[in-house]
């Protein structure tokens, strides 16, 4: 492709816009973040500008490293169920009748706008034991007494899954409303039953889609900070609510900053590793 | 009671009415064309054959036993559809081999399977393509490869050949007609092209609007057409409307002698093929003026006004090596040998 | 860089220990007229200080006050430390959590105030009172609270007398606790209950060995909460019958009628406190210690007892609160004073140990 560079400098002005917005509102922040995870803390929000390795040596320690297993599990565990319940559901929506479409859509998007917050109270009420399925349970007998699911792992699986599942669908739909009906009925006349032929060809179908989306679920899930907080027990929180004890409750920005780019180059190095793999599994 | 029988088969899709009591004898090892124009239900009743969609009423019957309400997966029938619907995320030989493959069938015997498939239809050796490396022609043969490698009962194929060029299609066509008589399976083919109907079936249904207009081989179907649709929809033809008295129709431009026609109010067919210049005006002879010449190299065709209905100018279609000797605005006699008139209700 | 940074730094502390020289020249109230901005924490402190506080203020003394909202935690010490550096001050006097006023009193924030001038002072609890090393008065106490136990009483009936019954096995799963070292101060209450008192907080090996029983409690411990409403919710609901909480506002869930009550152990309930700091670049040192002498009288304390529901910082007698009204605030019984100095030096080791007892 041959294209002509702009003749003066004023023909480069369309492109600077853009630029400067890339350069204020992406490039100078995450540089500052790093300048500040090797300052030295003096407590209280207060830092010192000096270069220092300490907020990374703290941070290499059996406890951090266990902290970033348990966010890893989450995001994993809810990236899958984001997947495996979105996946199915995102299928049949479009292959429901538009109306059908239009207000699933309209719920997925009402969800995004709902305060994390909100959400958690909402799934910690309903996983009570004095208000929630708990006492639905013990009245239809499925449990002698009623029980309490929160603060749990589960707990805090199902607030974030919910948080996660209007990004699934979003994602997969453009998607898989591009499938022609074709090739579910061809698989239908040749012998598969409409669920063999949802695993056998749908699904393989659509391997690096599926791929993409839980990545960006995992990652997206990573940052999640105050469901853990309000739906988990401690074991259950994340490196993200550390980071934000450590910026808003500690006041320590070095050491926050220092676990939020820990954090984040781990997440890029096995983001690698995925695509890595998907691509090596997609020619083979 | 071998061979498959539609019966009495209603669908309506809404208040919409797509089929009307159909009904139709398939025999074992036939190849029959659903042929008509878009929207007059063909593909329709091709999908209710296959299982993949209910119709409102009526019965489905093969081999004597109902299959009605049989699912689409247990029917073991081959379909191709218009888009081909082959899996891309699967190799050649993986497409051909799905049918078995869900059926359990072991690895060997289903590399072997292929293989026999893809001599079949001329791509030896391509099962481990992936289908994005085929060309349009080559990707139809794998499509027809994985209907047929279960040897079906029933072969369908939905417009299959309409995304291929014109001269690809025909030598399709051409191998499709060849392929199931060797094999001798059942077919049943929907297509708008009459030329894909006549190249391929056993017996043709036209259809219109949700109705069969006649079922009957393709030569038949030309030389017989049962209504005017049939006859208009199947090649060339003019049509005349007129009256008949007495053995003689009369009409725009003149009155022919049609021995033994009954009296009334009549439509005739008359193929362009079957009508003959006549050196001048007779008792059998339709008069009109000549309004356009073509001389298209194996015939030359000739517009005559002859004052026909809705100004419907006869078509004259004589052998490309006689000479014409009219031009436009010239007066044409023309004669038609009383054999060939369809004399339609 | 390292070097003019740290060169900077020291600049600043001698400008600012100049300014008090300037300041100490010939008072001249109001100046300029405008209003003496007062920082309190934003919501129910700012509104109450809004509806009772500051008009009587005004009427008593004719000083205007501008009502600053403030956020929790240590943002605002950070604004003020920033807006010092450029010689202003968005507020003149601020309510300051006890370990900012330390930190903002190591860079020397807090303008040294006349005790002279502010003659109430000395009713306020000699505990409430910072100093800076030489002596010079740097924060006074403003409000105080308690953290007692609540309980659900449907769920039990019976008053808690201990905070050691917390560790009861008859507990399990139904405590809700703090979730930080730097607000539940478990390490203090458990060193007043089972180690003889908070002093015991002394070194690394027995702050680790009252961390090892606060580590018992987990257990027991349902919710480890950050957020107040939450555990508030729970505990009326009784889905989390037990745990830590606000003293003050557990009365007035009951006085609403929620089956809640407010267990002062005998241990004493933990006391936390605010205090006023004044910025010393503020150009209104006068009025501020107006305002802060103001405060400290107790009447005024016995107000702020009666309308906020704080714990009065001053001495009981001193005041015309009956029994009633002070039981809803306060307790005669010793408190449990938290180890401010601890979480001051110690802030990221303290944090660190503890995330590891509670997150192992």
């Amino acid at each position: 492709m041959i294209q002509s560079r702009p003749r003066t400098p004023l023909g480069y002005l369309p492109i600077l816009l853009p630029a400067f917005a890339l350069i204020a509102f992406y490039i100078v922040p995450f540089g500052s973040m790093v300048g500040m995870s090797f300052f030295h803390n003096l407590g209280g929000g207060a830092y010192e500008e000096v270069f220092t390795l300490e907020n990374y040596a703290r941070l290499v320690s059996p406890f951090f490293l266990s902290v970033l297993g348990t966010s890893f599990e989450v995001a994993f565990l809810v990236a899958l169920f984001a997947i495996v319940i979105g996946f199915p559901f995102t299928y049949l929506l479009v292959n429901a009748r538009r109306g059908t479409q239009v207000f699933w859509l309209i719920v997925m998007l009402s969800v995004l706008s709902l305060s994390e917050a909100i959400i958690g109270f909402a799934w910690s009420t309903l996983l009570s034991r004095t208000a929630g399925i708990g006492v639905l349970f013990e009245a239809l007998g499925l449990t002698e007494k009623a029980q309490s699911y929160a603060p749990s792992l589960g707990a805090v699986l199902a607030g974030v899954t919910y948080i996660a599942m209007p990004y699934a669908v979003l994602l997969l739909y453009p998607i898989l409303s591009r499938i022609e009906p074709d090739i579910e009925q061809a698989s239908r006349t040749l012998g598969a039953s409409p669920l063999r032929a949802f695993f056998n060809v749908i699904v393989p179908m659509h391997r690096t889609p599926i791929v993409v989306s839980f990545v960006m679920i995992f990652v997206f899930t990573l940052g999640s900070y105050l469901l853990p907080q309000i739906l988990g027990r401690p074991t259950n929180w994340t490196l993200s609510v550390v980071i934000s004890d450590q910026a808003l409750l500690q006041s320590n920005m070095p050491f926050a900053a220092a676990l939020s780019i820990f954090l984040m180059t781990v997440t890029i190095l096995l983001v690698l590793l995925v695509t890595l793999i998907n691509r090596k599994g997609a020619k083979a | 009671m071998s061979g498959l029988i539609v019966e009495n088969v209603d669908k309506f899709y809404g208040n919409v009415q797509a089929l009307g009591d159909i009904s139709l004898t398939v025999d074992n090892g036939q190849f029959v064309c659903l042929l008509g124009p878009s929207g007059c239900g063909k593909t329709s009743l091709l999908r209710i054959v296959a299982g993949l969609e209910d119709p409102s009423a009526g019965r489905i019957v093969l081999d004597g036993a109902d299959i009605t309400s049989k699912p689409a997966h247990k029917r073991d029938f081959g379909m191709v559809f218009q888009s081909l619907a082959l899996f891309p995320h699967l190799s050649v030989g993986d497409n051909i081999a799905y049918p078995l493959a869900i059926r359990g069938v072991p690895k060997e015997k289903r590399r072997a399977e292929v293989e026999r498939l893809l001599e079949l239809v001329h791509l030896p050796g391509k099962a481990d393509r992936a289908i994005t490396q085929l060309s349009g022609g080559q990707r139809q043969r794998v499509a027809i490869a994985r209907a047929l490698i279960m040897q079906p009962k029933l072969f369908l194929l939905d417009e299959p050949m309409s995304a291929l060029d014109a001269k690809l299609r025909e030598t399709m066509q051409v191998e499709v007609k060849r392929l199931q008589r060797s094999l001798g399976v059942t077919s049943l083919l929907v297509t708008h092209d009459q030329r894909e109907a006549m190249t391929t079936a056993d017996l043709v249904v036209v259809m219109s609007e949700g109705k069969i207009q006649q079922v009957a081989p393709p030569i038949e179907i030309y030389r017989n057409p049962a209504n005017a649709f049939v006859a208009d929809f199947i090649g060339i033809t003019n049509l005349i409307q007129g009256r008949i008295d007495g053995g003689r129709f009369e009409g725009p431009g003149g009155a022919l002698t049609l021995p033994g026609a009954k009296p009334g109010n009549a439509t005739l067919s008359i193929r362009p093929e079957d009508i003959a210049l006549a050196p001048q005006a007779g008792p059998d002879t339709l008069t009109g003026t000549v309004t356009f010449v073509r001389h298209l190299g194996a015939t030359t065709e000739i517009s005559v006004d002859t004052g026909n209905a809705d100004e419907k100018d006869l078509t004259v279609s004589l052998p490309g090596r006689t000479h014409c000797p009219l031009e436009v605005g010239d007066t044409a006699h023309l004669s038609v040998d009383p054999a060939a008139v369809v004399v339609l209700g | 860089m390292m070097k003019s940074s740290a060169l900077s730094r020291r600049t600043l502390l001698k400008t600012a220990s100049a300014l008090p020289l300037a300041l100490a020249a010939p008072a001249v109230l109001r100046a300029g007229g405008e209003p003496l901005k007062v920082g309190v924490y934003g919501g129910y402190f700012q509104d109450s200080f809004d509806s009772f506080v500051y008009p009587e203020f005004t009427k008593a003394t004719g000083i205007e006050i501008e009502s600053i909202a403030v956020p929790t935690g240590e943002a605002w010490l950070i604004q003020l430390q920033q807006a010092a550096r450029a010689k202003r001050a968005p507020a003149d006097v601020s309510m300051m959590a006890t370990v900012s006023i330390m930190r903002g009193m190591r860079t020397g924030l807090w303008a040294p105030l006349d005790e002279a001038a502010m003659p109430n002072v000395s009713n306020i609890l000699p505990t409430l009172i910072n100093r800076y090393d030489d002596g010079g008065l740097a924060a006074v106490g403003a409000v105080s609270w308690y953290v007692t136990v609540a309980t659900n009483t449907d769920v039990f009936p019976e008053p808690i007398e201990s905070w050691a019954e917390l560790w009861e096995p008859k507990y399990e799963d139904s405590l809700g606790l703090l979730a930080l070292v730097s607000n539940s101060y478990l390490l203090e209450i458990t060193a007043k209950t089972f180690f003889g008192g908070t002093d015991y907080l002394s070194s690394e090996e027995t702050i680790r060995e009252v961390l090892a029983k606060v580590a018992e409690l987990k257990p027991n411990t349902r919710l480890w909460y950050r957020d107040e409403a939450q555990f508030e919710q729970a505990l009326k609901s009784g889905e989390i019958p037990i745990g830590q909480y606000y003293h003050d506002v557990t009365g007035l869930a009951a006085a609403d009628g929620f089956p809640v009550r407010s267990n002062f152990p005998k241990e004493g309930g933990l006391r936390e406190s605010g205090n006023w700091g004044v910025a010393r670049v503020s150009d209104k040192i006068d009025e501020a210690q107006i305002f802060i002498d103001y405060m400290s009288q107790p009447s005024v304390q016995a107000m702020l007892a009666r309308n906020l529901g704080t714990a009065p910082n001053v001495a009981r007698e001193s005041m015309d609160l009956t029994d009633e009204e002070f039981a809803a605030v306060s307790s005669d019984i010793e408190p449990v004073i938290p180890r401010y100095d601890l979480h001051f030096e110690r802030t990221d080791w303290l944090n660190q140990i503890w995330a590891e007892m509670l997150q192992a």
